[in-house]
This record gives structure tokens, sequence and C-alpha cells, in this order.
């Protein structure tokens, strides 16, 4: 399928609003339109070894399909940032609740700064959320 | 201020970067999306805590820490396209930032944002935050060890 194709009638593609889900249906061509949050969705369906282009250089690589789970592989320039949407939706999260802060902390703040005897807190702490899912990064 | 921004003790290679730095996010704060420009203000003497200040009257402001200075072992691997984008050589230039949160401004329990550290071309004005694909960087380190 020619990658204009793909694009037609697709107005803007947005990220979704992450406090709803998408009406995705299944269409026997694999092509339909859907709205979200009054954002215009391409809605394609696709099946294990096809693969979706995104302009000129960015593939999608369907890679494997296990009950509700769908393993994807991106081609990609190095330029372009790829990431599962939870991560995002946790950083802006995290910097919302930042911007909450007030000036009141810095004094004890500060006082928290590791003297040189302290170096290395980093390197024994694990991530809250630490390489439980790693990223499925086989070439597809 | 005329002090020298920073602690030597604590961070004995960084005096580069200005008192206060205008910095043009490539992308906005996730979360902001409308908030490109910000400075980086000095909060208190010791060059240890900076406020990122939006320049917009209504924008957000956070508080953000030298990563070197609380986290001297933190050395993420930036993408390249992330160097590229902002202009840096190396990524070992690159000035790297973590958003504080003190959660219901409980000092004891304030913690870092390791996993998307604000990077700052210490040369020019550009800077982003950098969701890193390395997922062992936690989003909040206890600040105090």
């Amino acid at each position: 399928m020619p990658a204009g194709s793909l694009r037609s009638g697709c107005e803007i593609l947005q990220p979704l609003d992450s406090s709803t889900r998408p009406l995705v249906g299944r269409a026997k061509d694999g092509h339909h339109h859907t709205t979200h949050g009054g954002v215009l969705v391409l809605t394609l369906t696709r099946s294990v070894g096809e693969t979706i282009r995104i302009g000129d250089d960015i593939e999608v690589h369907v890679v494997e399909v296990r009950g509700g789970t769908v393993r994807l592989g991106f081609k990609a320039p190095r330029e372009v940032a790829i990431h599962r949407e939870e991560v995002y939706r946790q950083i802006a999260e995290a910097n919302l609740l930042a911007a909450q802060v007030t000036a009141d902390s810095l004094g004890a703040l500060a006082a928290f700064a590791p003297s040189s005897a302290a170096a290395g807190t980093v390197d024994a702490a694990e991530g809250d959320e630490a390489a439980d899912e790693p990223a499925d990064d086989a070439p597809a | 201020m005329t002090s020298s921004v920073l602690t030597p003790s604590l961070a004995p290679a960084a005096t580069r970067a200005p008192k206060v730095q205008a910095l043009e996010l490539a992308e906005p704060l996730p979360g902001f999306p409308v908030h490109r420009d910000y400075v980086l203000v000095p909060a208190e003497d010791g060059g240890l805590i900076w406020w990122l200040q939006s320049m917009a009257p209504d924008g957000p402001r956070f508080l953000a820490v030298r990563a070197h200075s609380f986290f001297p072992g933190y050395a993420p691997a930036l993408p390249g396209a992330v160097c590229t984008e902002l202009g840096l050589h190396d990524a070992a230039e690159a000035e790297l930032y973590c958003l504080l949160t003190v959660p219901d401004g409980d000092v004891a329990s304030a913690t870092a944002n390791l996993r998307a550290p604000v990077v700052v071309h210490p040369g020019t004005s550009r800077a982003r935050q950098v969701v890193l694909l390395d997922g062992a960087h936690p989003i909040r380190q206890p600040l105090r060890g």
C-alpha cells in the first residue's frame, strides 16, 4: 500500500488524550477512521509480518500477536524518539507534581547534597520501574 | 549575587554555567506543552539548587538540581539524536538537571527525576527534557540517600 493512501483523510494525528481510550474497530478492508477526543484517528488492520509505513522513513512491523498482546518492531531515523505512551504519561505526571514546589524547602533540600564521602548513591538505587519491561528491540 | 556559583568541594569541574541562563527548549516539557522559554536561576547560594522558571507570566516553575552535585554516579546514556538536536559534539558536554518533587512540602521525602533529566547545552540556550530509554533510572529517586 503506498504511503500516501495511509494518510488520506487523516488530518491530524496527535498524542491521544490519556483519559480515554480510542474506539478502535475492525474493518474487513483494514482501513477506516475513528474519532478520538475530536481527533480523527486512522485505524488499520494488519497481520503478523506486515508493515505500516509512516512518511518516508518510518516502518512499523507487526512481529507477533499473542492473546491481547502485540509486539511491534520499529525502523525509524535516530532522531525519532519512540516510547511507550505510559512512560511519557508518567513523566508528564511527575512534571506536574514537580511544578507544585514552593521556595520554603530550599535550605533543607540543599543540605541533602552528598558530601564527597557519600558518592555513589545512584549506583545502589533500583528504578521504580526498572527493567520490568525491557525493550523488545529485536530487529523485525 | 556576587558569590561563586558552585561550592568547589562538591562540583570542582563545573563552573561554566552563568548564574542566570535562558533556555530554549527544543520540545516542551511533557505536561506543559505550551511553554518553551525558561530561565535557570540559582535558588540558593550554594549553586546546588536552581529554579527552572518559565518566562511566561503564568508559566510553571520547578526546582532542579545539577545531577552531578547530588548524584555523582549518574551518567545516563543520552540518545545520539538528542546530542544532534542540541548541537552537542559529545554527550559529556551536556549539563544535566533533575527536577525535584517535594510531596506536600515534606522535604524529607523529596525526590529527583533521574529518568527524564533536562539536558542543557552549556554554550547555547538549547535544552530539552530527555526521557531516557533506560528504565533503570528512577522517576522518583529520593534526594536524601
